[in-house]
């Protein structure tokens, strides 16, 4: 009985110190974060950054026309919103757990390298998204490695390595919501993202 | 010397209650459900405990009932279904007992202890041989009543089951609330029963990948920051709330694992343009790369043992779990039933790793025994995610995805579940360390 006494007595200080932990961390908790934990910028909150579009994942039937075009020079936009012109295509679409190119976006990627290779101030971000099967950080990995794919393919066709970057959202962002092959089809994806 | 020092924490927590009161998040506790109960569950009763003055603040047999029920593995008797209510061995009528069936009875008392605390006292009665079976006394500060009422549950628990109790333990998850037409990412902290939620971090962008350093002081986790086009590993102090930056290079900054000394962390890196596993030492800031594959390498997850990291690889086509030393020698893949394996978690004790199993069209929760080698499913499907081992190791808590996005608890043979829902999506649960 003895040992069980001291024993729970120092499970109990542990606890206090467990205790005060939790409750620092509620006292500042409700909304708002803890210290440190600062909210990132609110949506178009950063100098010309996607405005808008921060935190629309969910959101079904965004505007593409307007979306990702932020760093491009606005007389030149139109070029990127007419449907006749290769480069309104900004979002390459992959089969299950492939980041292989389908052929049918070669046009429209080799076009988009013409205009970075011709724009050498132009920075273009590559977004990689999955469908929602298999595991988060796997699927960051596949979707990195979709956006990957795409970047080494506008290299290899004069776009320079320098004005790209990638970002992977895996399955965070679906840009349909469902659990049917219609859905997961349009979420298997990377998207253009031109950026200031 | 003990007391002294344990008066003074009390001392700084009832300051502290209040501030808890006041600020308690209008964030929605998790809801439990038991949805199958083990055959062979412990029948027991858990007498009101007595007191020697005014009503306890807390009712610790009630709290303790709720701690053995959710477990599935004890047979609780409702309060309102008992012969009568004793509260010390001198007054339970056994045969009046035996009559209801209940094999084992608790009684108990919590008195103050004259130092503004509760002396606690209980015994574990065996209602067929009419006799104390284990008696247990305990002292509890002023306001930690709760807590006291958890550690009963987890003395019973070990007394019966023969592992130690998880009551006191903590979860980690994330929610995702649509607030205004836009997505609201929350990571939570949580009793290991989904009350007392507590925000740490809050965004607008996704926050990924949990993980309770050894100890469950910081938790490492994954930011997103959409408007930089980048993403962060950090570490958090949950005490301090500071926030330290271990990693927010180009590409993937993710999949965070604690070496069990707490020092090092093991982590999904693609800098040099392919997704790798990464060593970082906490203390010398030293990175060392240890997988160097053109395949996905990512989802570390460190054996207890401290010499090895199992990880999830697609080396040989689909996705399957690979074993390795933590300096990236002697790679072996551990997985080859199903269609693949993915995100593996070890058992507390190194016996066994819990992961993601495909196979049909269905993702379900796997455990593997490393000593038979066999391999187990344990989860419902269809899209299972995030299996994590209890402390004890004797359940897995999981994400369940698809219509309703909850979290899941399964006994490590699959016979006991339960699910932790609220309104909203919940999702990457963690489980922390016993808290005692």
């Amino acid at each position: 009985m003895n040992k069980h006494h001291s024993q729970v007595g120092r499970r109990l200080q542990l606890i206090a110190i467990v205790l005060v932990a939790a409750l620092v961390l509620t006292a500042c908790g409700g909304d708002k974060n803890l210290r440190g934990g600062e909210d990132l910028p609110a949506a178009g909150a950063g100098a010309g950054n996607q405005q808008g579009d921060q935190g629309m994942g969910m959101q079904q039937g965004r505007d593409i026309d307007v979306r990702g075009l932020q760093g491009i020079d606005p007389d030149d936009r139109s070029m990127f919103t007419d449907p006749n012109n290769p480069l309104s295509t900004r979002i390459i679409y992959f089969d299950l757990d492939s980041s292989a190119i389908p052929s049918r976006f070669s046009e429209s990627i080799q076009a988009h390298a013409r205009y970075l290779s011709q724009h050498p101030n132009v920075s273009l971000r590559l977004e990689g998204h999955t469908d929602e099967r298999g595991t988060r950080e796997y699927n960051v990995a596949l979707g990195e490695r979709r956006a990957e794919s795409v970047k080494e393919t506008l290299v290899v066709s004069g776009a320079s390595a320098g004005q790209l970057s990638t970002l992977s959202f895996g399955e965070e962002r679906p840009a349909e919501l469902g659990s049917s092959e219609a859905a997961y089809s349009k979420n298997r994806r990377v998207e253009f993202i031109y950026v200031k | 010397m003990k007391n002294a020092y344990y008066r003074r924490v009390v001392g700084s927590l009832a300051t502290l209650w209040l501030a808890l009161v006041v600020a308690l998040p209008a964030q929605a506790a998790l809801q439990v459900d038991i949805t199958d109960s083990a055959e062979s569950a412990v029948p027991i009763a858990i007498s009101p405990f007595g007191s020697d003055g005014a009503n306890l603040p807390v009712d610790i047999a009630k709290v303790a009932s709720n701690d053995l029920a959710s477990t599935g593995l004890f047979d609780v008797l409702d309060r309102n279904n008992m012969v009568a209510s004793p509260s010390r061995p001198d007054d339970v009528n056994y045969s009046n007992w035996r009559a209801s069936s209940v094999d084992n009875l608790v009684v108990g008392t919590a008195e103050s202890n004259g130092r503004g605390g509760y002396r606690l006292q209980f015994d574990v009665l065996d209602v067929y041989q009419g006799r104390s079976i284990a008696r247990f006394t305990l002292n509890a500060g002023r306001n930690q009543l709760r807590d006291a009422a958890h550690t009963v549950a987890n003395l019973i628990y070990e007394k019966f089951i023969g592992k130690k109790g998880y009551f006191l333990s903590q979860i980690s998850y994330i929610t995702v609330a649509n607030e205004g037409g836009k997505q609201r990412f929350r990571l939570l902290v949580s009793d290991y029963d989904g009350s007392n939620p507590a925000t740490v971090y809050s965004s607008r962008d996704p926050i990924l990948s949990p993980a309770w350093a050894p100890g469950g002081q910081r938790l490492a986790y994954v930011a997103f920051d959409v408007a930089r086009g980048r993403t962060s590993l950090r570490v958090q102090d949950l005490q301090t709330g500071n926030i330290r930056e271990i990693s927010a290079r180009e590409g993937i900054n993710g999949a965070p694992a604690w070496s069990p000394d707490g020092n090092r962390l093991a982590m999904t890196l693609s800098f040099r343009g392919n997704p790798d596993i990464y060593v970082y030492n906490l203390n010398t800031d030293q990175l060392t790369q240890v997988t160097n594959n053109s395949a996905i390498d990512t989802e570390p997850t460190w054996a207890p043992d401290g010499n090895h990291i199992a990880f999830t690889s697609d080396r040989a086509g689909q996705p399957q779990v690979y074993r390795m030393r933590s300096d990236g020698s002697q790679v072996e893949r551990l997985t080859f039933s199903g269609q693949s394996n993915q995100r593996a978690d070890y058992a507390p004790d190194g016996s066994a790793i819990a992961m993601v199993q495909k196979s049909g069209n269905g993702f379900r929760i796997a455990v593997r025994d490393l000593e038979t080698n066999n391999m187990r499913v344990v989860s419902e499907g269809p899209l299972d995610d995030s299996p994590n081992f209890a402390p004890n190791g004797q359940a897995i808590i999981y994400a369940k995805q698809g219509r309703n996005n909850e979290l899941a608890t399964v006994s490590i043979d699959g016979k006991v579940r339960s699910r932790l829902s609220q309104s909203g999506e919940v999702r990457e649960p963690a489980w922390g360390p016993l808290g005692y």
